[in-house]
């Protein structure tokens, strides 16, 4: 009788328990701490926007000064300046120590970790590009294609970095893995064949006109219809069949719609952040340790400012060039520092905050934190585009001489306090000078070389020069330099699928 | 104690027994299971060969042989018959005496036999002496583009200083012809004009022999592609003319390509010209007749332009090309 007395409570109590747990699947199938959270975090436009913001910071990369640890931080584009400006005959590395100092000699080989970094960089960007294309139905209806239209762009702008770099023309090797949505561990398959070169490209084409197709012009550090466009006209001037009136009517698209200009000063173009002139942009951050870069202070300071000194010295031979077709833009690209019996030429496109170089021209500073360094990265400008339409109407023949060729070209020109094109006619030779005096330092001349076919042909002349001073020729050049090993790494990861470019 | 020593004896006697027999046998047999590479893997990466090739933008005879092949660390290329491996353009041989190589690459092969398609061969080994091999048709063409020149100012538009212009005037007037609003009614590329376009004229002044000194000519210097020994190149000048029906019979207009640069018009004149148009028909104003003459180049593809008139009443010229020979 005493228990049944207290049945009352007993009764109030379980009502209590059944109250509480009726949501038994969950209590009974807890989501383990390891799930992949992504599932459940992309809620809200807030949440897909914040997922696109995360593809820039993989573009942006982590700065060297706040982690120094040479694995596992993906450096972004921060070192795509020993990938492409040191493996041309533009720049080189004044020591021959370590890694950073193989790109120059050609002698790069697959454990070289900037190379590594750089394709696992560019694949983070791809990763992150195709997860959130799976999430980005929680954005507001109105914002999802511009969302995915941005994922897209970038997803593209890796690819066409990669396959560049690292993607062989011969269709038995490939070009590099096309990964379109977020793969398994397991799908070895997917992850380690090298698509062929045709098939990186269609896809590159095809996420680029869908940025076009859905961007407007609102930003400069995202992406953009204009940069999508002025990408576009590169992608279709580099693939294996150029396309020359696409890439023409691209380029007249951006001109006509009048939004760009090209500065009327050249120093503003680096120094005026996100001036007219720039299309597309890698923000960075004066002094903010997360949001900064290292890498400009590394290759424009005399004195040592980065963590590594040295780099992008500027070759003779692109001295050469300055001297004589580089107008005003010779006095903005570099300067020549230290003793004048025993001078060191030095980068100052992109000097850090704070830089005096101009004071004591044998002992220049660099501001008070030049290894946090604010300069934007520029990825596209106005010129840029103004010169691919000369190519884009030369399409392949050799020389242009349309009024339209000529204005383009001459406005480059005019800018730079030179003359128009003396004779009317615009000769390959003559775009390829004035886009190496125009772009010195961007990391376009590699590609450039490639694109207009000529770079083995100008990297066997100047790797065999043995006259200019302290330079000595780079024996081991070949035309297998011309692209880079797929890093050991992923050879190794993939059980014997991934295939290696030769010579390596 | 002598006892145990002859156990010991006899043990170590049966041990030594035991153990020569031992070694009779295992050599052969007892290790047979037990090879150095016990527990390695076949090697599934084998050699792949491929390699690519480009011709001498000079010397079309000439190939220069880059190696693409994977996973190998030694090659042997066979280029066949007839073929010679130089270490330079300078004639050194470097190939073997069949014809083969063992280098990497091999920059300067020399396919003396002139056009055609040839059979190299190119194995890759690898440390294990695993091959890939690949044989490809190399073709040999002489795929000769000649160089097109550019008139500068050919169509007259401009004034003619510095286009039609030479440096040193000694002997002759300092001036080049005249400009003219009088030329010929069509384009530079031979479509009709709404109306004329500019020229050049020749009046009587500055085109009367007797008077050399107050001549004017026009000169303009030309970068063409050399005759060589393996080929001859043919090149065309084409112009326009029109002279006034008043003029003398045989007056004229005559343009030459002279052999070579020149800075002094007394040295162009004295020269033996490549070639010599003489146009004389007195079609009057405005009627212009178009003229093409042929020339062989020279052998160092430097020649020039020399225009002068020989008349008593103005002549025109304009819409002046010189192109390779179709």
């Amino acid at each position: 009788m005493k228990y049944l007395k207290n049945i009352k409570y007993l009764i109030i109590a379980l009502t209590g328990v059944i109250f509480i747990s009726c949501d038994v699947d969950e209590f009974l199938n807890p989501l383990p701490d390891t799930a992949i959270a992504a599932d459940g975090f992309f809620q809200s436009d807030a949440d897909v926007l914040a997922g696109i913001i995360g593809i820039y910071d993989a573009l942006q990369g982590v700065n060297e000064n706040t982690e120094s640890s040479n694995s596992n931080y993906n450096r972004g584009v921060q070192f795509e300046f020993l990938l492409t400006e040191h493996r041309s005959d533009n720049t080189r590395s004044a020591t021959l120590e370590g890694s950073r100092a193989d790109f120059h000699r050609y002698v790069t080989d697959a454990n070289n970790i900037q190379s590594e970094d750089y394709y696992q960089s560019m694949y983070e960007i791809i990763f992150r590009a195709n997860n959130i294309l799976n999430y980005v139905d929680a954005a507001d209806a109105s914002n999802i294609s511009k969302y995915t239209a941005e994922a897209k762009f970038l997803r593209a702008y890796a690819y066409f970095n990669l396959v560049r770099l690292y993607g062989s023309d011969n269709d038995a090797i490939g070009g590099v893995p096309l990964v379109t949505a977020v793969a398994e561990s397991n799908e070895d398959e997917l992850l380690f064949t090298r698509a062929p070169k045709a098939a990186v490209y269609a896809q590159i084409v095809s996420d680029l006109q869908d940025a076009v197709a859905n961007l407007d012009n609102s930003y400069k550090a995202r992406a953009s219809k204009a940069a999508a466009q002025g990408i576009l006209a590169k992608v279709y001037l580099s693939q294996p069949t150029p396309n020359y009136t696409g890439a023409k009517d691209l380029c007249e698209a951006i001109i006509v719609d009048g939004s760009f200009s090209l500065q009327t000063d050249f120093n503003d173009v680096f120094y005026n952040e996100l001036n007219n002139e720039v299309m597309f942009v890698i923000r960075y951050e004066f002094g903010n340790p997360n949001e900064s870069q290292g890498f400009t202070a590394e290759f424009t300071s005399f004195k040592r400012q980065g963590r590594q000194d040295g780099l992008n010295i500027v070759n003779p031979n692109l001295v050469e060039d300055f001297t004589l077709n580089g107008g005003n833009r010779t006095a903005v690209s570099y300067a020549v520092f230290g003793d004048p019996l025993d001078p060191s030429i030095e980068v100052t496109k992109f000097l850090p905050e704070g830089t005096d170089i101009t004071t004591d021209p044998a002992a220049p500073t660099y501001g008070a934190n030049p290894r946090d360094a604010g300069n934007d990265w520029i990825v596209l400008r106005y010129a840029d585009v103004l010169l691919m339409h000369v190519e884009a109407i030369m399409a392949g023949t050799g020389n242009a001489n349309t009024p339209a060729a000529l204005s383009s070209f001459n406005a480059v020109r005019n800018r730079a306090g030179l003359a128009n094109d003396a004779d009317g006619i615009i000769t390959q030779e003559e775009l390829l000078l004035e886009r190496r005096v125009e772009l010195a330092f961007e990391n376009q001349r590699l590609f450039d070389l490639l694109r207009f076919g000529v770079a083995d042909a100008v990297l066997q002349d100047h790797s065999a020069r043995d006259n200019d001073e302290d330079i000595t020729v780079y024996p081991s050049y070949n035309a297998r330099a011309l692209l880079l090993p797929i890093p050991s790494r992923e050879i190794n990861l993939s059980k014997g699928l991934l295939k290696q470019n030769p010579g390596y | 104690m002598k006892q145990k020593l002859n156990a010991l004896k006899n043990t170590m006697g049966l041990v030594l027994a035991l153990l020569a027999i031992t070694f009779v046998v295992s050599c052969e047999e007892a290790f047979e299971f037990d090879l150095p590479d016990t527990g390695s893997i076949p090697d599934l990466t084998l050699p792949e060969a491929n390699f690519s090739y480009t011709p001498n933008p000079v010397d079309f005879k000439i190939v220069s042989f880059t190696n693409e092949s994977n996973e190998s660390t030694k090659y042997k290329w066979d280029f066949g018959e007839g073929v010679v491996c130089e270490e330079d353009t300078n004639g050194v041989i470097v190939c073997g005496t069949e014809n083969t190589s063992t280098e990497t690459d091999v920059a300067f092969v020399r396919f003396d036999a002139g056009e055609g398609d040839y059979e190299v061969t190119l194995t890759a080994l690898d440390a294990n002496d695993a091959s890939g091999i690949i044989k490809q048709i190399v073709e040999i063409r002489d795929v000769f583009v000649p160089i097109n020149p550019i008139v500068i100012n050919g169509d007259m538009e401009e004034g003619f200083n510095p286009s039609w212009k030479i440096d040193d005037t000694t002997g002759i007037s300092k001036d080049t012809p005249n400009t003219s609003s009088d030329g010929a009614p069509f384009l530079y590329d031979g479509t009709p004009a709404p109306g004329k376009t500019r020229g050049m004229k020749f009046s009587a002044s500055a085109s009367n022999p007797a008077n050399q000194g107050s001549r004017r000519y026009a000169y303009q210097a030309l970068t063409v592609s050399p005759t060589t020994a393996d080929r001859t190149v043919k090149y065309v000048i084409e112009y326009m003319y029109a002279i006034k029906v008043a003029a003398t019979p045989g007056s004229n207009i005559t343009v030459q390509i002279l052999d070579g640069h020149f800075d002094a018009a007394l040295d162009a004149i004295a020269s033996a010209p490549l070639t010599e148009s003489v146009a004389s028909e007195l079609n009057g104003k405005g009627n212009f007749v178009t003229v093409k003459k042929e020339f062989t180049s020279n052998e160092s593809g430097l020649v020039s332009i020399w225009i002068s008139g020989e008349t008593d009443q103005d002549a025109y010229i304009d819409n002046i090309n010189v192109y390779p020979k179709p």
